[in-house]
């Protein structure tokens, strides 16, 4: 996952480190690390989905509506967390970077000590807030704003808060190192040009920005397609997403070739996924490149 | 988990230092928790007492999963573990050894409770659990009122599980007999729950169940004995009319180093002096037939086993047959 905006140096970096063997073996026993206990077990899986040589799995998967129905329901539920995750994160991280040492302070506490809490304490956490007879529902019941509760859990809607809640603090981090590092007074410069703040922003800060948006997004995007619990917790069984099928197929339907086989069916996809991102960017560098040209 | 695997690996360091003292050491993993800890008072402690030659060392939380895969790379850890239902029928004779009567008397149980794979350790059962405070005065008697929301308003709270007992519900409520249940007439089950669907409310983890009893976001469930009983103080009733039948099992994996001793273990916490010791901790009855009138009076009432004339007792080998392709249709109604 590159997030430089100097793609062009990169070659340069990769030869020089073949030059330098010793770095190389710096780096190998986590290569080791990586080829044992990720590299192994992920071909292991793919073996376990394939018995014999078959793709029977395979076949199940593609020609049974509810597999490809929660299939898509998982993405579509994780590209929504991630807009609106990225949404939340973005003006947050603007906060941090330039609003001065206390209230970087006060943002950063708030936004880590949530983080040390278990993800599954914070879901339940969530349950006794929007449940029906929980704190918000009652609170405006007392204040005589409406008369029946409002359905808040078991709905899109209490998964979505409860996914962007826990998925917030992997968005904000990579977006406050790289506004961290935008020179404010290119910001000034443009003003002193006749630019309004919010021409500065769109012309100049945003795109300085973008690597930390694009950062961001593929963080929140791939933990979201991996949700289990909390939307289990505070969705509908509509909003099932596909890491509870897999689970299911783990540990109560005990095939493990299926559940091996969603498994790769949800990585692949992923991988396309991050395929179609990386070729969008590419192509709107290219874009970016053409216009300052001309 | 993390702390369980360290209390383990602590224990087994333990174990084998200890090789003078114990020659055998049996690993058992169970449900955990509460029950496990009344497992423990009741029937592993007690053992090892007998047994000094023995050592048990606890694991938890037992998994079917974890069973299979165990198996299947040839390294047996565990040489006990505690099942449910869905797990220990012919159909997984792959993974387990075959109960050896000649240690276990199998004439000791009630019916049911001994299998070729499997032996019952104690009846549970998911009942129907009411909030007494909701409906003024007025109890749901049977499955049929948990579909009357009319007569009984608010959401139902469900084990999200195929197997739990939720199609055998839907069809008594429907009419069926207990007798005809199987096999089970699927649409007809979803049909009935159709009636419903949008009063039920899904619970995955026991401590959920109580969670939606307790607060009151649910007005009746279908949940454990245990689970009800746990909540009990909160005005929460059990109604006896119908319940489903629950059952929690020995078995042996297969390759254990230990199937002599796990044998011999399985046969003495089957005893009744053990049984009756374990329901003054938990709410779940004998299996063994001469341990059924001497309960402890804790719980006595509230036993299933207090119960076995209105069981409605689940077809374990139905399930295994046809369980995946029900769990399939199951989910796609839950997403329709």
């Amino acid at each position: 996952m590159s997030v430089s905006t100097h793609d062009r140096s990169l070659p340069a970096k990769a030869m020089a480190s073949f030059r330098l063997p010793s770095a190389f073996w710096l780096i190998a026993p986590s290569i080791l690390f990586l080829a044992l206990f990720f590299v192994f077990p992920l071909l292991k899986l793919v073996a376990i989905s394939l018995p014999d040589g078959s793709t029977e799995y395979y076949h199940q998967i593609f020609t049974t509506p509810v597999f490809l129905r929660v299939i898509g329901e998982t993405f579509r539920v994780s590209l929504i967390v991630t807009v609106v995750t990225v949404a939340v994160a973005y003006p947050y991280a603007y906060a941090m970077a330039h609003g001065g040492r206390a209230v970087l302070l006060v943002l950063t506490v708030a936004l880590l000590i949530p983080f040390w809490v278990s993800l599954l304490l914070r879901s339940f956490s969530w349950i006794v807030l929007l449940q029906n007879t929980g704190l918000i529902n009652n609170f405006l019941i007392a204040t005589g704003l409406i008369e029946r509760p409002i359905r808040l859990i078991r709905t899109p809607l209490g998964v979505i808060i409860g996914m962007v809640h826990i998925l917030l603090p992997y968005a904000v981090l990579p977006l406050y190192t790289v506004m961290k590092k935008i020179d404010l007074r290119l910001m000034e410069a443009s003003s002193i040009c006749g630019a309004s703040w919010l021409k500065g922003f769109a012309r100049i800060y945003f795109p300085l920005s973008l690597p930390g948006v694009m950062a961001s997004a593929i963080l929140a995007f791939t933990l979201a397609l991996g949700f289990y619990i909390t939307p289990a917790l505070l969705g509908s069984p509509r909003d099932m997403m596909i890491a509870q099928m897999i689970a299911g197929q783990f540990t109560e339907q005990l095939n493990f070739g299926l559940g091996a086989a969603l498994a790769v069916v949800l990585m692949v996809l992923t991988a396309v996924a991050f395929g179609l991102f990386g070729a969008a960017r590419t192509a709107l560098q290219k874009r970016d490149r053409r216009k300052g040209e001309a | 988990m993390r702390k369980t695997f360290i209390i383990t690996a602590v224990a087994t360091l333990l174990a084998g230092t200890a090789v003078s003292a114990a020659d055998t050491t049996l690993t058992i993993s169970s449900y955990g928790g509460a029950y496990q800890e009344a497992q423990s008072k009741s029937y592993f402690q007690p053992f090892m007492a007998q047994n000094p030659d023995i050592k048990i060392v606890e694991d938890s939380a037992s998994s079917n999963a974890k069973l299979k895969a165990m198996v299947e790379t040839g390294n047996v850890t565990l040489d006990l573990l505690l099942t449910d239902d869905s797990f220990g029928l012919e159909a997984d004779a792959q993974w387990l050894e075959p109960i050896d009567y000649s240690i276990v008397d199998k004439s000791k149980f009630i019916a049911g409770a001994a299998g070729t794979y499997r032996v019952a350790s104690d009846i549970e059962g998911t009942v129907l659990a009411y909030n007494a405070n909701e409906f003024g005065g007025e109890a749901p008697q049977g499955f049929a009122d948990f579909f009357d929301t009319k007569k009984f308003p608010g959401s139902r709270a469900v084990w999200k599980y195929a197997a739990s007992g939720i199609f055998e519900v839907a069809l008594i409520a429907d009419g069926v007999k207990p007798e005809d249940l199987y096999p089970i007439d699927v649409e007809r089950a979803l049909k009935k729950l159709d009636t419903i669907k949008s009063d039920l409310v899904w619970w995955e983890s026991g401590s959920q169940s109580e969670q939606l009893l307790s607060s009151g976001e649910a007005s009746m469930a279908l949940v454990w004995v245990g689970r009800a009983l746990g909540v009990a103080e909160k005005g929460i009733k059990i109604d006896w009319t119908n319940w489903t039948s629950q059952t929690g099992y020995w078995v042996v994996p297969k390759g254990t180093k230990n199937k002599e001793a796990a044998m011999k273990a399985i046969s003495f916490f089957t005893e009744p002096a053990q049984q009756i010791e374990f329901t003054k901790y938990m709410p779940y009855g004998p299996s063994n037939k001469n341990a059924l009138a001497s309960v402890d009076n804790k719980f006595k009432g509230s036993l299933p086993t207090d119960h076995l004339d209105t069981r409605v007792l689940m077809n374990a080998d139905w399930w295994a047959e046809n369980g995946a392709k029900v769990d399939l249709r199951f989910q796609e109604w839950l997403l329709q």
